[in-house]
């Protein structure tokens, strides 16, 4: 029993010192045209983090951007580097933070999926797959 | 007695006070009813707009296809209220994108933009033309978009805009009377706004 339970706790100790990345999705596109990436950053780690770039090879160029609002219309400016507290979940999401994959070299078609790496300050490099699809559809 | 009879009939001016409330149609905001812009679609025909739709109420929604992230969801919006339109019988709406980008959104450049989302062109238009046809259109429709951000990916120059996010219903004759942020647009509400403007 009392091995039981040092057991449970080293498991309990190895999460809580990861950082996830969750729920990735691409929007569909075509060849030559610009997309977003969008997921949730969980990070459980007892510090902070970074999200310090993008990269893919399904672009020429991936960024990190923030839609903002200004005097009544719709925009969006890149990010260099994204905060991640510790303990917290950051959503990269339709109308806020994405990542612009930029001149796509082939269509990005519903059902496909696209490679990211995410690459993060302490956590390293994160790959993700992300399904095309449209949510809600 | 005559207690009784004001009771009544406050009730009856009240309900029907209500009745004409939930009936009418909102106020127009802006009249394209006398306007005529020659644009064309992504099956590359010529469109007369907003005469070709005379008759019917248009779902109307601004974008430029190189948009990745509002755009798409302006798109997204109308083509559920069609859906939905569709399964309340409705077949008396178009569905109209208009894009403020046209150097790029070519005809077959719209084409690709519907067919990877599964959009039949047919039955949700997309329009450009003629830039300037689009920038009267964008000005009687109070729609701005400005050129803004550019980023150069081998050797191609790409830019964005900074640009009013909008879905609008204009009525059969030509009278756009309602306007919603085309993005997060309340479908319930947009529904609800078609249905007393058709």
């Amino acid at each position: 029993m009392y091995i039981l339970m040092i057991l449970i706790s080293l498991l309990n100790f190895s999460q809580s010192g990861k950082l996830e990345v969750k729920d990735g999705w691409v929007r569909p596109a075509g060849k030559g045209m610009n997309t977003a990436f969008y997921f949730k950053i969980e990070n459980n780690a007892d510090k902070a983090d970074t999200l310090l770039s993008v990269k893919s090879g399904v672009a020429k160029m991936v960024q990190m951007h923030e839609t903002f609002k200004k005097d009544g219309m719709m925009g969006m400016r890149e990010i260099k580097a994204i905060p991640v507290n510790s303990k917290s979940t950051l959503e990269f999401k339709p109308g806020g933070y994405h990542v612009m994959v930029m001149n796509l070299k082939a269509d990005l078609k519903m059902g496909a999926s696209a490679e990211f790496v995410l690459h993060f300050k302490n956590a390293g490099d994160v790959t993700v797959k992300a399904p095309v699809k449209i949510p809600g559809d | 007695m005559k207690k009784i009879k004001i009771a009544v009939s406050s009730t009856f001016i009240l309900l029907t006070l209500f009745l004409i409330g939930c009936s009418s149609k909102p106020d127009v905001i802006h009249d394209l009813s006398r306007k005529d812009y020659t644009l064309i679609d992504a099956d590359s025909s010529i469109v007369h707009f907003p005469g070709d739709f005379k008759g019917k109420t248009v779902v109307l929604g601004f974008i430029y296809t190189h948009c990745p992230d509002i755009c798409p969801m302006t798109t997204h919006n109308i083509n559920l209220v069609k859906k939905e339109m569709e399964k309340q019988g409705a077949d008396d709406i178009t569905y109209v994108d208009i894009s403020f980008d046209p150097d790029r959104d070519s005809p077959e450049v719209l084409k690709k933009y519907a067919d990877v989302r599964g959009i039949n062109t047919k039955e949700f238009r997309f329009l450009t033309g003629n830039k300037k046809i689009i920038k009267s259109l964008l000005k009687d429709c109070n729609i701005y978009a400005i050129p803004g951000d550019t980023t150069v990916t081998d050797g191609d120059t790409s830019y964005f805009f900074i640009h009013t996010d909008r879905i609008s219903v204009m009525d059969p004759e030509g009278k756009i009377r309602a306007e919603y942020k085309g993005s997060t647009a309340n479908r319930t509400e947009l529904i609800k706004d078609i249905n007393r403007i058709r």
